[in-house]
């Protein structure tokens, strides 16, 4: 049984870049389902409904209009006080500014912090750190 | 208004203080001087007018005795007029000693005296002033005992007279009163001695005090300016350091660098002014910074989704594209990535230099570092690299990427069939270092020479050369940064020296 996530959420307000990032999985078939929110706060309430599965793996943009991907990350945390999240948070940005990645680093949750744009081999990377030994060629 | 502390006043008011305190202190000087020379003047005058009291008064006794003898009534008018010069000094003795003397009354009484004019004025002021002086006082007692017994000797000499004008003289009485005049001309003699020595000893010990006087003001004078000028120097030099310190790490390149403040006059005033321009230039490092940042980053965004989905568009609907399809894409494909690369290479122009910081190189090293870069293209291109000597410096780490510019364009601007030759040499005057990097390549005609060093400006297209045509904006930049010049001498299949100079920086001695 070929291994992959069963659950991706997206969260970025950029229209173009959530369609690229599902049609690439979709190519990959890396994962069951994907979720797309257009906004960090669409992201909070899909994940606060209780029929939501916990996603796997979260793809976070920092620059947001609203609340942005730091607030997001404060409002998630809210979110699961009392249980853990086994959700990998995976900073996706266009930002190189090394503050912003000074910033990740400081915050427990953030498994990575990646540069545009999703490719089929930064997915791949992300699968194998997820579910450690799977993958092909391992 | 509150007091000022004595550092915050303005040190030019400080430094006029010392020289308005020394020209006091010498005008104190020179005052105390022209008084001493005044005073010892006044006493000469005294010693002077003594001796004309003791030369009248033995010239009178002469002529008395020589009355005695010859009874010439030419005698007795010498006796008396002799005898008129300390019988002047007499009255004025007298006059001076009331509480408030008639001056005109003991003028005439010197003159009387054979005082030259000019002196009376001074002898008067010395008389009056300082009568309780030690010496004054034993000399003027002096000279009030030998006022008188002088005083005896006009009834004797009149009694003298009286008898040899009426003949009667008896010799018992003549041999007396001879004897009577030598022992009264003997008295005044010890007593003019002691007005003599008296006045001279008081002479002396004047100048003795009037010189250690003098030497004292001297002392203070000295002393005063020298600790003065000590101080306010010390505080100058103590801020002109704190400032010096501040001001070579902000040119270095570190704007974090703050001079420490001491007072609030001139100097601490440029003090703060320097600390206030670190402050603006951190500021317009960090908004450049911002701004180049999120420029690119929101021309980035829109590229991005170009090439994202062009990329698709192809890979999806590649067997369904014909010839002139598969052109359209590749034109919008291969634009779209200059542009991302043209961006990217905008921001890096944009902060170079902007979190510069100045540090000991060595060319030699840097040089090794380079080769070692761009090894691949000096194999490919099977390039030779020659190098001088180089200097260790003084710069900034961009310095790296100059050199690596310079060089790969070396390379890459080669002539087809021949491998590229690369010199670098550099020398030095005590201004500056110039440093050169010469080709064998295929050089360029004059009129380009400065156009290459403006940014995304090429000589060729894209598809004899690749690059965006950045590399020596870079090195233009990176040279303005070290506040040098960068300029090119080529000839058309000759080949291009690039010439650049780095300033060598000065730090003064502590």
């Amino acid at each position: 049984m070929k291994n992959k996530f069963h659950c991706i959420l997206l969260v970025d307000d950029n229209v173009a870049d959530n369609r690229y990032n599902q049609i690439i999985m979709e190519e990959m078939d890396i994962t069951e389902k994907v979720l797309v929110a257009a906004s960090a706060q669409e992201a909070i309430n899909i994940l606060s409904q209780q029929e939501t599965p916990h996603p796997d793996l979260i793809l976070l943009d920092i620059n947001m209009p609203g609340m942005n991907g730091w607030e997001f990350l404060e409002a998630y945390k809210n979110l699961y006080i009392n249980e853990k999240s086994t959700s990998m948070i995976v900073v996706l940005t266009t930002s190189m500014n090394p503050e912003d990645r000074k910033k990740a680093a400081q915050i427990t949750g953030i498994a990575a912090y990646e540069i545009k744009p999703l490719t089929q081999h930064l997915l791949q990377k992300m699968l194998l750190k997820y579910l450690p030994g799977t993958g092909s060629g391992q | 208004m509150k007091p000022k502390r004595l550092k915050d006043i303005s040190i030019t008011k400080k430094l006029y203080f010392i020289v308005g305190a020394m020209a006091i202190l010498i005008v104190v000087e020179l005052f105390t001087l022209w008084f001493a020379i005044h005073t010892l003047s006044s006493l000469r005058a005294f010693v002077g007018a003594e001796g004309l009291w003791s030369k009248a008064q033995k010239d009178a006794v002469y002529h008395l005795r020589k009355y005695n003898q010859t009874h010439n009534e030419a005698d007795w008018t010498d006796f008396k007029k002799f005898m008129e010069v300390p019988l002047g000094d007499h009255r004025t003795r007298l006059e001076l000693l009331k509480p408030a003397p008639d001056m005109e009354i003991a003028r005439q009484g010197f003159i009387q005296g054979r005082v030259h004019p000019e002196d009376i004025e001074g002898m008067i002021k010395l008389f009056r002033r300082f009568h309780n002086n030690h010496y004054i006082s034993k000399a003027i007692k002096v000279w009030t005992t030998a006022d008188s017994i002088i005083a005896t000797l006009t009834p004797i000499a009149d009694e003298l007279h009286t008898d040899i004008v009426t003949g009667k003289s008896p010799d018992e009485r003549m041999m007396q009163l001879t004897r009577d005049i030598d022992t009264i001309n003997q008295q005044l003699t010890a007593l003019e001695d002691d007005f003599s020595y008296t006045l001279g000893e008081g002479s002396r010990w004047l100048e003795n005090l009037i010189l250690k006087i003098l030497l004292i003001v001297a002392l203070t004078v000295e002393i005063t300016g020298l600790l003065l000028t000590i101080a306010v120097t010390r505080s100058i030099s103590k801020e002109l350091k704190a400032i010096n310190k501040a001001t070579s790490k902000i040119a270095k390149g570190d704007f974090t660098a703050r001079v420490n403040i001491f007072s609030k006059n001139e100097i601490g005033q440029v003090a703060a002014d320097v600390n206030q321009m670190a402050e603006h230039l951190i500021l317009s490092n960090k908004e450049l910074e911002q701004v180049a940042y999120i420029a690119s980053h929101d021309l980035q965004e829109p590229l991005r989704t170009i090439s994202n989905f062009s990329g698709l568009f192809q890979r999806k609907y590649k067997d369904k594209l014909d010839a002139d399809a598969e052109e359209y894409m590749t034109f919008i494909n291969e634009a779209t990535a200059r542009m991302q690369s043209l961006v990217k290479d905008l921001l890096d122009y944009s902060t170079l230099g902007n979190h510069r910081s100045m540090i000991t190189i060595n060319c030699n090293k840097l040089l090794m570092e380079v080769m070692q870069d761009i090894d691949a293209a000096i194999n490919q291109n099977e390039a030779e690299i020659h190098a001088d000597p180089l200097p260790v410096i003084e710069g900034y780490a961009e310095l790296k990427s100059l050199f690596q510019n310079l060089i790969s364009n070396a390379i890459k601007f080669r002539k087809k069939d021949i491998p590229p030759v690369i010199h670098i040499s550099a020398k030095g005057d005590e201004k500056e270092w110039l440093f050169s990097v010469s080709d064998n390549g295929i050089g360029m005609e004059a009129i380009y020479h400065e156009r290459i060093f403006t940014i995304f400006q090429k000589l060729h297209s894209n598809s004899q050369y690749a690059g965006n045509g950045i590399g020596l904006a870079h090195c233009k930049k990176i040279v303005e940064l070290h506040l040098g010049k960068i300029w090119v001498a080529s000839e058309p299949g000759k080949g291009s020296i690039f010439y650049f100079t780095l300033p060598k920086h000065t730090t003064y001695e502590k």
